[in-house]
């Protein structure tokens, strides 16, 4: 019944073309399984095609407010052979999903996806030979997915929707850098059971049993029902949209202050006497005068009024480590004066409900005059400069890490690149109201530090037999 | 006497200075009504610059219908006068133009206020006339607001883009700037015309 409803999803999300030897395929989703309201993984398979255009409309508007469309656009190589393109594409809640793949002589691929299809769940992804196996460990709401080891992408953003992936070791072993990059992307990856040899790698990456990597977390358990039930309950993700939303917060930029009314009154009204006392009085001096004045007051008050530059941009990034890995979730903020496209050269989002469009070239975003727009960046990854490191805190970075503090321990100072210390009891202090309200979603022992429009975070070692809380 | 002079003598009649000081009171007033208080998003330039090409679409039809059976060479004077209007008024559009920031490039800004003028007057110029030729020029003071109304309407109403002074203030047509510019080339060659008929003239009866 599973399998029959996982296969017609993957039919509905999957359509292959097959014209004169040629093929394609789009999928979108962790094996075809899309989770709306986060990023997906995107993957485009053509075989002896030319090179084409994928372009994916989806319509996030409602009855209410009408359309709202988003876009996203790539170029897919082409040529003899298979040919295979992924990238990573934020998919909102919709309405409808479309896209085609065309190429210069047609349309290669194409098809949609209706609002029922816009599942916001998480995924519970298992790699096994019997899937089915494991249904009962997670709840009955849950929706487990069955996905194909070669099917797990090597790139954290991919694993945006997806809550746990299991690990059984009884199907072909997954590559460690896709676990990895799931479990630095904030999936709990439970590795159940005794793992053949050939998967030894991936229970390296549990460590003693189990490893914080990144936002998420390796955990290796027994092979039972019970034991992946208990590795899944007391497992507490990192709330990454919530962190992201409390990152956008508080504005980073602010629009310029106009001059003073009075002054700018002031000025109008001894020009415009000025004016009309020398054309009343002055004859043709006092046009040339008039004209003369019309000039100097022109060139200053653009020189006085015109704020320094016609877009304004900040951007912030949280630095959620864990061990040596950090997931960068990153907001840029910008704001237009003139009306216009803001872009952004990252695929990105808009976290206010706005239609854009993506491309090879970035982000783009139509926005009114005078207004600005908060981008949620793709996630990626990076090396992790804040560690717990046997018990001390460390700096692995090259810049100097400030306010360094310890939730539910106290401030902890400044450190210095390579430095590393004990964390002691320190100063409780609230903190500005942003890293405050970052603060509020982090678990306690959580490390915050500040470094250049950066802010790191260490996510305390996670509880295991042995300890290890700092 | 130079066109310096004409205009000069033209611009500080009491009609001209006392429309000339409406003008930029009204300019004044938009600025005061639009311009921040504090933080927060400057629209003045949006207000300004339809209410300055209006005004100014108003004043080159109402002097080209009031003036057009005067002489050339008065008429060349408020045709002067009336680009001082424009001059005058720059620094007001230049202010509001700099702290907006528009997406409307500044050129435009500077430079359609002149061709608008010198066109409106033309049109009032033709209408005047019209009117003189049917003895219904008493009745100037409603034709030219009503025709410069229809000519806004027809113009919204037909998508013509060619006479509304309101929106291509603030955005750039370049169909509008096309007329204008044929309206003010043709005002233009009308008078040097006319300019040069009346000099003939004057040398015959010489």
């Amino acid at each position: 019944m599973l399998l029959a409803a996982l296969l017609a999803v993957a039919g509905l999300l999957t359509q292959a073309a097959s014209a004169q030897g040629r093929e394609a395929s789009v999928t979108i989703g962790l094996g075809g399984n899309l989770v709306a309201g986060t990023w997906n993984p995107l993957q485009v398979t053509v075989r002896d095609a030319p090179a084409a255009t994928l372009s994916v409309r989806i319509d996030e508007g409602d009855l209410v407010s009408g359309p709202r469309v988003v876009r996203y656009q790539a170029a897919v190589p082409g040529g003899s052979g298979v040919t295979v393109f992924s990238d990573d594409v934020y998919v909102p809640p919709f309405r409808t999903l479309a896209w085609t793949l065309a190429g210069t002589d047609g349309v290669l691929a194409s098809g949609s996806l209706g609002a029922r299809d816009a599942d916001g769940r998480p995924l519970q992804v298992v790699v096994s030979a019997n899937p089915g196996a494991w249904r009962a460990a997670f709840g009955a709401d849950a929706r487990v997915v069955d996905v194909a080891a070669s099917q797990l992408p090597g790139r954290a953003a991919a694993y945006d929707g997806v809550a746990t992936l299991l690990i059984d070791g009884t199907a072909a072993a997954p590559r460690a850098e896709s676990v990895a990059a799931a479990a630095a992307g904030g999936v709990n990856v439970v590795l159940a059971g005794a793992l053949p040899s050939s998967q030894a790698g991936l229970g390296a990456l549990a460590g003693a049993g189990v490893r914080r990597l990144g936002a998420g977390q390796v955990r290796r358990v027994e092979a039972s029902d019970d034991a992946v039930a208990s590795a899944l309950a007391v497992w507490r993700p990192a709330e990454r949209a919530r962190l992201v939303s409390a990152l956008a917060a508080a504005p980073l930029v602010r629009a310029p202050r106009s001059a003073p009314q009075p002054l700018v009154l002031s000025v109008a009204a001894a020009y415009a006497l000025s004016t009309l006392l020398a054309l009343r009085f002055g004859g043709r001096p006092g046009v040339v005068a008039a004209l003369a004045l019309a000039v100097v007051v022109s060139v200053a008050g653009w020189r006085f009024l015109r704020p320094p530059a016609a877009e304004l941009s900040a951007q912030r990034t949280l630095m959620l480590g864990g061990g040596e890995l950090a997931l960068a979730l990153s907001v840029e903020e910008r704001l237009t004066l003139p009306a216009g496209d803001v872009s952004v050269s990252e695929p990105a989002r808009p976290l206010s409900e706005l239609p854009y469009r993506t491309d090879a070239n970035g982000t783009h975003v139509a926005l009114a005059r005078w207004h600005g727009v908060s981008l949620a960046l793709r996630p990626s990854l990076a090396e992790a400069a804040l560690r717990f490191e046997g018990g001390r805190l460390r700096n692995a970075g090259s810049a100097v890490l400030r306010n360094v503090y310890v939730i539910g321990v106290g401030e902890q100072g400044t450190l210095a690149p390579g430095a590393s210390r004990v964390v002691r009891p320190g100063e409780e202090a609230a903190g500005p109201a942003d890293v405050a309200r970052l603060r509020a979603l982090l678990p306690a022992g959580s490390a915050l530090a500040e470094g250049p429009e950066t802010l790191w975070v260490a996510l305390p070692p996670v509880l295991s037999d042995a300890g290890g809380r700092p | 006497m130079s066109a310096l002079a004409a205009v000069a003598g033209r611009a500080r009649s009491a009609d001209m200075l006392q429309l000339l000081a409406l003008y930029m009171a009204t300019l004044f007033f938009v600025v005061a009504v639009r311009w921040p208080g504090g933080a927060g998003s400057n629209e003045a330039w949006f207000a300004l610059a339809p209410t300055r090409a209006a005004l100014l679409a108003l004043l080159g039809t109402g002097f080209g219908a009031a003036e057009a059976l005067r002489p050339a060479r008065r008429r060349r004077a408020t045709a002067g006068a009336l680009l001082l209007f424009v001059v005058a008024s720059a620094p007001f559009d230049a202010a509001t133009y700099a702290a907006s920031y528009p997406a409307a490039p500044l050129w435009w800004s500077a430079g359609v206020p002149f061709l608008e003028v010198l066109a409106y007057w033309t049109l009032g110029t033709g209408l005047g006339r019209l009117a003189g030729l049917l003895r219904i020029d008493t009745f100037l003071a409603v034709l030219v607001p009503a025709v410069l109304v229809g000519l806004v309407w027809a113009d919204v109403r037909l998508g013509l883009d060619a006479f509304d002074p309101l929106t291509y203030a603030v955005h750039v047509s370049w169909r509008h700037a096309a007329v204008m510019a044929a309206l003010a080339l043709v005002g233009g060659a009308s008078h040097l015309r006319s300019g040069a008929r009346a000099t003939a003239e004057g040398s015959e009866g010489a």
